[in-house]
């Protein structure tokens, strides 16, 4: 798997209102990295990895997902690619309300007409720490277990790749540094590619690549 | 859970409120569909059978038949319902102008008329000279006559076309059978009795001996084709040939006579009715159910962009969305059916409950609801349009609402960023009135919402308007009530009536209004000369007739000409004629005169110009119209050309609430001061009309009712999202200082505007809607009064509405921590 992020922009507004969220950045994330991106507020982190994971659509430049264009598909082709390739974890974990902690994690599958498979579901929940938690509803659960069943829900169609737009923003140190150690070993026990935005420099320390972004100029500070 | 459909349920346990509304919306839609499908089938039965029942349960008759030719229609294949009759001669009855009519019917042909052949007592007759009178005749042929008496009936009978001399002779009948009485036929003057058969044949002479058959067309399609083929191969004359106009237009057959008759627009009228009525029914509907999800999709927009996010497809999110319509819809429907079909039957039983069975050939109230249900349209076949017709109208409903959300972006979404409020006029005015601006601010804010709301209120409330207008074009007995032209008509055939004793009349404190006609009738003397001198000849049987009407009278039967003729009819410089009625001889066409529009004659000495050809000859004490040709002037013109001030006929209308019999004694004195006038009320007949116009009314009521409802749930809900989906903003509002009650008067606003613009353009749509209406029935567009009360009562109903939707989910939103207000997610 390689990821080619080829000089995109991302211009909202037009005229005076104009503003570029993103200005020509560029990447290239290989199979198995683990990739952190920090930047202060409105520094357009979040824009570049909804733009990667085909979340939103870049104004020019394109990304690459093992050479092919990732926005120039069909609706119906980006959501596949969005349900069976990444995994999506996102600051408010985005749990869909009405659903069981097990039913929001199957939901991927579900959306791709399939059963998953209960073993890796099994493993999956316990490495979580959610197997007392798979009947909650959403608000019967702490914010620390709502980001683990998102991650459980990013993790559960195997993707190649996951993405994390700040997935420690809404919760405490404690709880944060739990859910980061989870996601920490998940990667690593199961070999997938991380792509991490944050505000702290601890978790960011933890990637083996770091990235930058300051007003839409993404820059990669160092390889470990 | 095995699919992610499964969500749909689960949204909807979730979202019970709004899942209420939609369901109360599902249900109310079923129910219109079904209660207006059954309740359309009900009023187009009772109509067909209330028109059967006026004029026969026939599409037209052949009159002045041989044996021979009605054999022949007898014997079609393409007819039903064939059934002959002989007219046997009819009689004057006493003093009245009333005229009994005397049939014999073969075999089942009495069966057309059940509302003539109603027996009370004794029986139908069946041997010559055998007869069964109607109870109201009785009086007039002596006293205390009871079944097995003898009547002496001094008849005569005539030619239609008139070619030999009326026959006249006395008979001596046997009453076998007293019959029900039927008012309705006081309209035409006429009773009818049975005789016998073999009664005709023993009577009359052979050329007398004419047959009339009564059929029905089995491919009404092609209706007018057949009866004209039947009439070549008969050879009946055209003039021959009588449509039974009412049935026909209750029944939507098209037939010859159908562009002249006026009578027309009856069945388009009521299937224009049946769709507008569905169609706004389920647009009312179809707007509530967008209304709501739109909203509840906008409130849970955030789920289905993550659900995009994690990969779902726009087809997945369109399905999500529809499944959950389907569900309630699934719900809702047979809910809808089964109260829209108890609605229906309720409509039908209150209906019923305040008519006279009589009027639809029924023996009793219930048998009257059976008939009906009977033959109303078939049952399951309204509701499965009815779940079809609903499932469509909310799947279109839903498709903005569910194109809405699998559209969203993903990032947008789940950013959670709010609908962008847009705003034009922003210069700073003095606020004079919080509350009042800041309700104003509200309702542009979310403009789709708003408008869709205001459709949905405009719509119930032009229903309201019109539907009262289509009520009385429903009716089929008002038609009918037109014939007469007041409560009374007062005739003196021969010695007329004098100005001065009309004026007193007039002066009477019971009287609201009278009509006048005046009638001279001229034939030629031996010498081919007339009484009165004219500058044109006639043919030599042609009859000269000159007829007034009062202004008002003549004023009705002008509407359709200009100006210019209009005002030379009332100044007397010219008249309508009435061309004589075309007939043949032998086979042979007889030459006729023929006047045409804009042709001027004199009249002993006076030039006319003719500004309009009349259909039908003005009559009085309901006569027939005795061949030649009739001029109608203004009253003050007749005098002129006549030299008589003498009125043939009057029509008095009584003032509401006063007491007829004291009338009826002061006009048998007045009759007594004046020889040879007499009076007949056509009272009765009025009020058993005026008994079939309700229950078209009630129908009506009934769906104003449901379409004032749909309007009423539309904004409660609006009111209802308004509210809660402005719960943090209300928090903040509060916050900083805004009182309950102010933060109520804002509301009230919001509701109030809703009333009031809703209420302005349901009142000018709703006229707008009436003048069409209007002009349906006149062929003239043109302003009518405003229906101010109409109007006016729908705008506090639902300025009312508007209020107290607003007030009741407002009390707990001011009660409302406000901490916990602020805090909530919106």
């Amino acid at each position: 798997m390689e990821i080619q992020v080829n000089d995109i922009s991302k211009i909202y507004g037009t005229n005076e209102s104009q503003v570029i969220a993103l200005n020509h950045a560029s990447m290239t994330i290989f199979e198995s990295d683990f990739l952190s991106i920090m930047g202060p507020s409105g520094s357009g982190k979040s824009t570049l990895l909804h733009i990667i994971s085909g979340l939103d659509k870049p104004t020019s430049g394109s990304v690459l997902y093992d050479s092919t264009d990732i926005h120039n598909g069909s609706d119906k082709q980006l959501s596949a690619f969005r349900r069976q390739k990444i995994g999506f974890i996102f600051q408010q974990f985005n749990l869909l309300p009405v659903l069981t902690a097990r039913e929001n994690i199957i939901m991927p599958m579900l959306l791709d007409k399939k059963q998953p498979d209960e073993k890796y579901f099994k493993r999956l929940t316990e490495l979580l720490g959610l197997k007392m938690r798979l009947s909650h509803l959403p608000h019967e659960m702490s914010g620390g277990q709502q980001q683990r069943v998102a991650i459980a829900r990013a993790l559960i169609a195997q993707p190649d790749i996951i993405f994390a737009d700040e997935p420690t923003g809404n919760l405490d140190s404690k709880n944060g540094c739990e859910v980061m150690k989870m996601l920490c070993d998940i990667r690593e026990k199961m070999n997938k590619t991380l792509v991490i935005i944050t505000h702290d420099p601890r978790i960011a320390e933890m990637a083996d690549r770091r990235f930058t972004m300051i007003d839409g100029e993404l820059t990669e500070v160092s390889a470990q | 859970m095995k699919s992610y459909l499964s969500l749909a349920s689960k949204e909807i346990k979730a979202q019970k409120v709004t899942a209420v509304l939609i369901l109360i919306a599902v249900i109310l839609s079923s129910i219109m569909t079904t209660a207006v499908g059954q309740s359309l089938g009900i009023l187009q039965t009772m109509r067909m059978e209330q028109a059967a029942s006026l004029n026969g349960d026939r599409h037209a008759t052949f009159h002045q038949m041989t044996e021979e030719q009605m054999l022949q229609l007898n014997r079609d294949t393409r007819l039903y319902d064939v059934g002959s009759l002989i007219n046997v001669g009819c009689s004057k009855l006493g003093n009245s102008s009333l005229t009994l009519y005397v049939r014999e019917y073969m075999d089942n042909a009495l069966d057309a008329y059940p509302s003539i052949s109603r027996v009370k007592e004794g029986r139908l007759p069946v041997s010559p000279f055998e007869i069964a009178l109607p109870e109201s005749a009785l009086q007039y042929l002596g006293e205390n006559i009871s079944i097995g008496d003898t009547v002496t009936l001094q008849a005569e009978i005539s030619l239609m076309n008139g070619t030999i001399p009326s026959y006249a002779y006395s008979a001596e009948f046997t009453v076998c059978g007293i019959l029900e009485s039927n008012y309705i036929g006081y309209s035409t003057g006429t009773l009818n009795a049975v005789s016998g058969e073999g009664t005709a044949s023993a009577l009359l002479p052979e050329e007398y001996l004419l047959y009339s058959t009564d059929l029905k067309v089995k491919n009404t399609s092609h209706f007018q084709n057949i009866i004209d083929d039947l009439a070549n191969k008969t050879g009946i004359e055209r003039s021959n040939i009588q449509y039974n106009w009412i049935l026909l237009d209750a029944l939507g057959i098209s037939y010859e006579e159908a562009g002249t008759s006026d009578t027309d627009t009856g069945f388009s009228f009521l299937t224009f009715a049946c769709i507008m009525a569905g169609a706004l029914v389920l647009l009312a509907a179809g707007l509530v159910i967008y209304n709501i999800l739109k909203i509840a999709i906008t409130k849970r927009i955030k789920e289905y962009g993550t659900l995009r996010a994690i990969g779902s497809t726009q087809g997945q999110i369109y399905r999500l969305v529809s499944l959950e319509l389907f569900i309630l819809c699934g719900i809702g429907i047979p809910v809808g059916l089964l109260i829209g079909a108890l609605s229906a039957k309720g409509i039908l039983i209150a209906a019923t409950g305040v008519l006279n069975p009589d009027l639809f050939m029924a023996g009793s109230t219930t048998e009257l609801n059976t008939m009906i249900d009977g033959t109303s349209a078939n049952h399951i076949l309204i509701y499965f349009v009815s779940i079809v017709i609903t499932l469509l109208f909310a799947m279109l409903a839903a498709l903005p609402a569910a194109r809405y959300a699998s559209r969203v972006s993903p990032t947008v979404a789940m950013s959670g960023q709010r609908v962008k409020i847009k705003r034009h006029g922003r210069k700073t005015k003095t606020i004079r009135n919080f509350e009042a601006y800041y309700a104003r601010l509200n309702l542009k804010r979310g403009s789709s919402r708003t408008v869709i709301t205001l459709l949905s209120l405009v719509m119930s409330i032009t229903v309201f308007v019109t539907l009262q207008s289509f009520i009385a074009l429903l009716d089929t007995s008002s038609r009918v009530q037109d014939m007469t032209p007041g409560d009374y008509a007062i005739t003196s055939e021969t010695v007329g009536m004098t100005p001065e004793s009309i004026a007193k009349i007039r002066e009477h404190e019971m009287i609201e209004h009278l009509s006048t006609t005046k009638l001279s009738v001229y034939t030629q003397d031996k010498n081919g000369q007339y009484p009165i001198k004219l500058g044109f000849a006639l043919q030599s049987w042609e009859t000269f007739q000159v007829a007034g009407l009062d202004d008002t009278r003549l004023s009705s039967y002008i509407a359709d000409l200009s100006e210019q003729d209009k005002n030379d009819l009332l100044s007397g410089a010219a008249c309508i004629v009435k061309n004589p009625i075309p007939f043949a001889y032998e086979g042979q066409a007889v030459e006729t005169t023929n006047f045409e529009y804009n042709d001027t004659i004199s009249v002993n000495g006076h030039e006319l110009r003719i500004v309009g050809i009349a259909d039908y000859p003005v009559s009085i004490n309901n006569a027939g119209f005795s061949n030649g040709v009739q001029i109608t002037v203004n009253d003050k013109m007749y005098d002129l050309l006549t030299g008589s001030n003498h009125y043939s006929e009057v029509y008095p209308t009584l003032e509401t609430n006063v007491d007829n019999e004291r009338f009826e004694t002061w006009l048998d004195r007045w009759c007594k001061e004046n020889p040879g006038s007499h009076w007949l009320s056509y009272l009765q007949t009025a009020a058993q009309l005026e008994e079939s116009f309700q229950q078209i009314n009630m129908l009506c009521w009934g769906l104003i009712l449901f379409i004032g409802l749909i309007g009423i749930l539309n904004i409660i809900n609006t009111v209802y999202s308004n509210i809660h989906t402005r719960i943090a903003e209300i928090g903040t509002q509060r916050a900083i200082g805004m009182s309950a009650d102010s933060l109520y008067k804002t509301f009230l606003w919001e509701g109030a505007y809703y009333g009031i613009i809703a209420s302005i353009a349901g009142g000018i749509f709703g006229y707008i809607c009436t003048i069409f209406v209007n002009a349906a029935t006149t062929d003239s567009l043109q302003f009518i009064a405003i229906p101010y009360l109409s109007i006016v009562e729908a705008a506090i109903i639902s300025i009312t509405a508007c209020l107290l939707a607003t007030a009741i989910p407002l009390r707990s939103i001011a009660k409302m921590n406000i901490v916990a207000s602020i805090e909530t997610a919106e």
